[in-house]
């Protein structure tokens, strides 16, 4: 019983984010200029560390991150809540014109960076416009970072080649030398127990 | 390749955003005519949707929101400009206006009436703080501790006019939250505060706020305040509840 309560606390949280996100984008569909300020200082150090960890340049990074958050000043009027939480259409949209601009340079590293996981300590700021979300982005990110530790290596690097490299399934399998095959039965073990390690009523509402 | 591999195997790449633009079209034809295939989605969709917090979370600079919104006010300015616009300060008053002399003047009537109607609201704020001598006392004791610091609540979308101060030093038990703009609740209703320690919400105490919506509570908490990291705010039963039972209205990392 007890260990159920910090589940119900944090899933009214989220709810109550959620319910915030689709209020706020249904201002900014009427052109509130405000409110897209506040889904911005609540996402942007989301969508800032995602960009950049796809292109490993800051200023690359902080141009996506404003083309995303400018198409969702022009576009909200075409999120529909009941499709998907808006973190994951705006976290889309942010890893596609990231990916996007990867292969415009045709730089992809190969080096195997963004394949590990990233050291750097959390840059969380003090007095943010939105404290709350900040703190929760940091706890779900960690939460996040610790489950991928613990997904096997092989299975690990399939998923963040696929997701933070934009590599297909074929560039994939020839840059590890393998199967075709073996590389859906990782990426699909991989995501699989991504979801069962992550409490998805924790982390993602 | 393509075309020989299972639709079934390449939905975590679907999820994962992996696939181009033909076999991402495949998938999406495919998944209305087959269960199977929608419960692997399923299975792997959440994993997928967490990847973007897997990237460190980084601040950032302040220039780039100013670029952004700077975008947004000109966007704003061309709907703006693309409506007609039915009344126009062509002459008359804004001409009237424009006589630097007597624009300094009405700037300073308004500053004026201003002035007298912030005092006027300081007052009215004096007098509601004189009414609740001893929170102010504990605030006071609390202020000149010599560790003692503020920490502003953010409202959530619920009553988004709220606003809260939780004043505490870190070390010490006590803590006093001062709130405003909040609903006055009906009978049988109460705010409820918690702090936050782990995974853990602990109610420390419940009140009422007043018709202005203004309250405050002095919290003796069970432990240091610096061992919680979050300080919250729901609606409750008279009472309170053991659990919050209401989304919050307010918080703030501690």
């Amino acid at each position: 019983m007890l260990s159920q309560r910090p589940s119900l606390f944090r899933e009214r949280f989220m709810k109550t984010v959620e319910r915030a996100d689709e209020a706020l984008m249904t201002a900014i569909a009427r052109k509130d200029g405000a409110a897209l300020e506040e889904l911005y200082d609540r996402y942007a150090p989301s969508a800032l560390g995602l960009a950049l960890k796809v292109l490993s340049e800051r200023p690359a990074a902080e141009e996506v991150v404003q083309e995303a958050f400018w198409r969702v000043w022009k576009f909200a009027a075409t999120f529909d809540s009941r499709r998907g939480r808006f973190p994951a259409w705006l976290f889309g949209m942010v890893r596609n014109l990231a990916i996007d601009e990867l292969r415009r340079r045709s730089a992809h590293p190969l080096s195997g960076d963004g394949v590990g996981l990233d050291d750097a300590a959390l840059e969380i700021p003090d007095g943010a416009a939105d404290v709350m979300e900040t703190v929760w982005t940091s706890i779900k990110s960690v939460h996040v970072r610790e489950a991928v530790e613990q997904l096997p290596d092989l299975q690990r690097e399939v998923i963040m080649l696929a997701y933070f490299q934009g590599l297909t399934r074929e560039e994939i399998a020839k840059r590890l030398g393998e199967p075709a095959g073996t590389i859906h039965t990782r990426a699909r073990l991989a995501l699989q127990k991504l979801r069962t390690i992550i409490d998805p009523q924790q982390v993602m509402g | 390749m393509t075309l020989e591999t299972h639709v079934e195997e390449l939905i975590p790449f679907y999820a994962l955003g992996a696939l181009d633009a033909r076999e991402a079209e495949r998938v999406e034809k495919h998944l209305p005519t087959c269960a199977q295939c929608r419960a692997i989605l399923d299975e792997v969709r959440g994993g997928a949707e967490a990847l973007p917090y897997a990237a460190t979370p980084i601040h950032p600079s302040a220039q780039l929101k100013q670029r952004l919104m700077g975008r947004v006010q000109a966007d704003l300015g061309s709907i703006q400009a693309a409506k007609p616009t039915p009344v126009r300060l062509r002459g008359g008053w804004f001409n009237w206006l424009l006589v630097p002399s007597r624009a300094i003047a009405i700037a300073a009537m308004i500053l004026l009436i201003v002035s007298i109607a912030w005092a006027a609201s300081l007052n009215g704020q004096v007098e509601q703080l004189r009414s609740q001598v001893n929170e102010q006392r504990a605030a006071l004791a609390l202020l000149s501790q010599s560790g003692a610091v503020t920490k502003e609540l953010q409202a959530t979308a619920i009553q988004p006019r709220a606003r809260g101060q939780l004043i505490a030093d870190p070390r010490s038990d006590r803590a006093l939250l001062v709130v405003s703009g909040l609903k006055p609740l009906p009978a049988g209703r109460v705010y409820q505060a918690w702090l936050i320690k782990g995974k853990t919400p602990i109610g420390v105490g419940t009140f009422i706020v007043d018709a202005n919506g203004s309250g405050q509570i002095l919290i003796n908490a069970p432990e240091a305040i610096g061992a919680y990291q979050l300080a919250a705010l729901t609606e409750e039963p008279a009472g309170g509840s053991p659990l919050p039972t209401t989304e919050i209205l307010m918080a703030s990392p501690l």
